[in-house]
């Protein structure tokens, strides 16, 4: 990749895209609609040149807000992959309410290029605590998969299921656990804290990304935006303003999901390889 | 590029940043940072309680950089009227005036002394900013439709609104449509691409710049302008000139 001959906040400043370091954004989503909101220019070839204006070199995607048929919103996501693989990896989305729909949404997505599995249980009206995601669980072991939840509402846990599936990857989709007084990112080896909407800190998020960079293990700290829920923007700019060090700017920018990329065995042209 | 910040908070608030300013100084050292070059300066005791106590807070304002703005109190049993209050205010350098609807539960478009205000305002072509702020963060809580017939009711005032997040955007998108002169800060605008959404539909003098202060991180929306899918004219009419014409165009003699 070409050298701009500046850093980070250099780029951001000029509006840039950050063409000199890889971007990996490990928590976005796809779609036209949520209940909330109709989503600006979200056709893939839309969200393509979205991605190139700031320099995103990959996505890992899935569905917007499901509160509704899994199913129909994952096709989606997997039509973009199957599009464009170089840029997105997709996940496939559960609802928490039909477990007896869990194992045939992820058949659908092994066949469709899914490398993971995306959760949201308090959006779907099911109390996370009182439920069990072993079966899911179990049928993504060995594949090199990762679980990305919006909340796993306790770093316990979590824990739990981190240490009955050493094989999966998992992912706190927001930074809204404590896992600083915990360490449970330095206790397992399989868990990481992705940044997305830290800049909501502190009515949402428990940490900013300075308190993130000071608190956490530096390597377990992955970059995500939540575009198109929100602006890619919101995601860039507390990070390059971020009083932390370049290096370390750029390891959660791309760094770290590359080396997370290539331990999962993750074959993606141009961005990754085994 | 540099920004013109339509609400930077002086004061300490729930659900702030720890680093939120409290002074003229540390205000300025904010804005150096994260590229804000002036401000309409508004204090949190103004918004979220106290309008007078507030407002009296600003008086340590001196910097040309920073445009102090003064809450109104719609409390109908206030002795003084809507035109001393304003006369008051002019004459201490204010630039806009602020009302927290939320904070008051009052009814825009049925509050007295909030018609006489808006007026006087409107006359002079003066910014009134709605701060729609509980106690604590919530999205989604301007009544856009009830905001279409306010506007209309004055049609040349310009109303600058502020929420800590828009998320149900298709009333916003009703409201912009609806009207002319409702302006919306772009920090309450996290949905992916909204600023170019706006801009292609509605034009780009219906956004203002705000950094989302005291309550998100100050550095969250610059490059939201930066990166939009928008000619550079737009991004610094968004930036910084949709206000400074505002002020220019307001009568404050």
């Amino acid at each position: 990749m070409a050298d701009t001959g500046g850093g980070i906040l250099d780029c951001v400043r000029r509006g840039e895209a950050l063409r000199h370091i890889p971007v990996i954004d490990f928590h976005t989503h796809l779609g036209a609609s949520s209940r909330f909101y109709y989503v600006p220019f979200s056709g893939v070839e839309d969200v393509l040149r979205y991605m190139d204006r700031y320099g995103v070199d990959h996505a890992v995607t899935f569905a917007l807000s499901t509160t509704t048929d899994p199913e129909v919103k994952n096709l989606c996501v997997y039509g973009a992959h199957r599009k464009s693989p170089r840029r997105f990896t997709p996940l496939t989305t559960l609802h928490a309410l039909f477990p007896q729909d869990w194992q045939e949404l992820l058949e659908q997505g092994v066949r469709s290029g899914s490398r993971g599995i995306k959760l949201l249980s308090d959006y779907q009206g099911v109390d996370e605590l009182a439920l069990d995601w072993s079966p899911a669980f179990d049928y993504a072991r060995g594949r090199g998969w990762v679980v990305l939840h919006h909340d796993w509402r306790n770093a316990e846990h979590l824990e739990s299921y981190a240490r009955n599936f050493p094989e999966l990857t998992f992912i706190v989709g927001h930074p809204t656990l404590d896992v600083a007084t915990n360490r449970i990112l330095e206790r397992c080896d399989n868990v990481y804290q992705c940044t997305c909407a830290a800049f909501v800190y502190p009515g949402f998020s428990c940490m900013s990304i300075e308190q993130m960079y000071e608190k956490l293990p530096l390597e377990k700290i992955l970059h995500g935006s939540d575009a198109l829920d929100l602006d890619f923007g919101t995601a860039f700019g507390p990070l390059a303003y971020a009083n932390i060090p370049e290096n370390a700017k750029e390891q959660i920018l791309g760094g770290n999901a590359i080396v997370l990329m290539k331990k999962l065995g993750w074959e993606i042209p141009g961005v990754v390889q085994t | 590029m540099l920004f013109f910040d339509a609400f930077f908070p002086l004061g300490r608030s729930n659900s702030s940043i720890p680093d939120c300013p409290r002074t003229q100084t540390q205000a300025l050292s904010v804005m150096q940072r994260w590229d804000l070059d002036r401000a309409l300066v508004f204090h949190t005791v103004s918004r979220d309680s106290d309008p007078e106590q507030g407002n009296r807070a600003l008086e340590q304002l001196s910097d040309p950089a920073l445009f102090p703005v003064w809450a109104f109190d719609p409390a109908f049993v206030i002795p003084e009227t809507p035109e001393l209050f304003l006369q008051r205010a002019l004459a201490v350098g204010v630039k806009a005036v602020l009302i927290n609807p939320l904070m008051r539960r009052i009814d825009l478009g049925r509050s007295p002394r909030i018609s006489q205000l808006a007026l006087l305002l409107e006359q002079r072509r003066i910014p009134l900013l709605l701060t729609y702020w509980k106690t604590d963060p919530e999205q989604d809580v301007i009544d856009w439709y009830h905001l279409i017939d306010f506007c209309r009711d004055h049609p040349h005032l310009p109303v600058l609104v502020w929420e800590w997040r828009t998320r149900s955007n298709r009333p916003m998108f009703d409201a912009l449509a609806a009207t002319d002169n409702l302006r919306v800060a772009i920090s309450g605008l996290w949905q992916a691409q909204s600023i170019a959404q706006i801009c292609k539909v509605f034009g780009p003098e219906r956004l203002v710049f705000s950094s989302g202060l005291p309550h998100l991180d100050p550095g969250s929306f610059q490059a939201c302008v930066r990166y939009a899918d928008i000619g550079d004219a737009d991004k610094r009419q968004i930036a910084v000139g949709n206000l400074k014409e505002l002020i220019e165009e307001a009568d404050y003699g």
